[in-house]
């Protein structure tokens, strides 16, 4: 899956230096460009989910700072997690910018709950917000390579694991 | 990895982490016993899925030794639960390498499971170890989950054997 990235991506950035030289009249340019490599694609939409998740953390530490210290090995290892995804992601495509929206956007499409006043409910809402994900990585580790499923099953394990390990209350 | 391959050692796997749950079952008391018992009858239900799964694959699953060597003593309430938690920690990074099969039924098989026993050795050893469960080398990097010293450390519990830290089937007959 990995090898066939590449190559997909060279055959469209040859259709786009046609277009540049002005050869954009052959059918072939006018082609629709191929489509995106799915790994990328779902790649695309774990590092938004992640980001997304992140993000939660942060407003949960600001909404809670007396208890911002607790969630901060929570958020770190979130942190961990979005750097490995983005690093796998850079790897399969380097460039910067992906046009390409998922057409089924699996995490990506909730936007960020606001965090609740009550401690023990934000709390709640958390280890709710890490349980989903977790379930969400067995969806996704089918089709992809045999490194990238690992890299996703280990990421669904620290998020079960933090479902229990989150506090209660203070 | 061989589907075939990986699904045997994970089998292996499960044998030695039921025969483990057999010795902290009889360490512990109380609710600790009964989250014993728990482990003990869900890798029992894991040893035979996937024991089951060979089957179907057309393969010969391979048998429990009568004996598995463990690694540390286990004489006392506290060694048990330390077994427990080791036991857990093994089982995450057995299946670890059965997510890397090529077979999408035994990858979500394995990632689910990975998730249990993550979740059971939090159970017994409170403490989140790292970010990549599983991984080689990946743990502790950032374990302060909980508050420190609620849970014997990796360091001060007794030092895993040289040579394979998993429970390996001994040598004895």
């Amino acid at each position: 899956m990995h090898h066939r990235a590449l190559p997909r991506r060279t055959v469209l950035l040859g259709a786009v230096a046609l277009a540049a030289a002005g050869c954009g009249s052959t059918p072939e340019a006018k082609a629709p460009p191929a489509p995106p490599d799915p790994e990328v694609t779902l790649l695309i939409d774990l590092v938004a989910g992640k980001t997304r998740l992140l993000d939660l953390y942060t407003a949960a530490q600001r909404a809670h700072t007396a208890f911002a210290e607790r969630l901060r090995p929570f958020h770190a290892r979130h942190a961990e997690h979005l750097k490995a995804l983005t690093a796998e992601l850079n790897r399969l495509a380097p460039e910067p910018s992906f046009p390409t929206p998922s057409p089924s956007p699996a995490v990506t499409a909730a936007p960020t709950p606001p965090v609740p006043a009550a401690l023990g409910r934000a709390l709640a809402m958390l280890r709710g917000e890490e349980r989903k994900a977790a379930v969400t990585r067995l969806r996704h580790i089918g089709g992809v390579s045999p490194s990238l499923a690992q890299l996703l099953a280990s990421i669904g394990a620290c998020e079960a694991a933090h479902a229990v390990a989150l506090p209660r209350s203070r | 990895m061989n589907v075939d391959t990986a699904l045997q050692e994970a089998l292996a796997a499960e044998h030695a982490a039921v025969y483990a749950y057999g010795v902290i079952g009889a360490m512990v008391t109380g609710a600790r016993r009964e989250t014993a018992r728990q482990g003990f009858a869900a890798h029992r239900t894991r040893r035979d899925q996937i024991r089951t799964v060979i089957v179907r694959r057309g393969g010969k699953p391979i048998e429990a030794d009568p004996v598995y060597a463990l690694p540390h003593p286990v004489g006392d309430a506290a060694s048990a639960i330390r077994l427990a938690a080791f036991v857990e920690e093994r089982m995450v990074a057995s299946y670890l390498e059965l997510v890397a099969a090529d077979d999408e039924g035994v990858r979500r098989f394995a990632a689910l499971a990975m998730q249990d026993c993550v979740t059971r050795g939090y159970g017994w050893r409170p403490t989140v170890t790292g970010a990549f469960p599983g991984m080689p080398g990946a743990q502790g990097a950032t374990s302060a989950g909980t508050p420190q010293g609620t849970a014997p450390a990796q360091s001060s519990s007794a030092p895993p054997p040289a040579a394979d830290p998993s429970p390996v089937p001994s040598a004895a007959p």
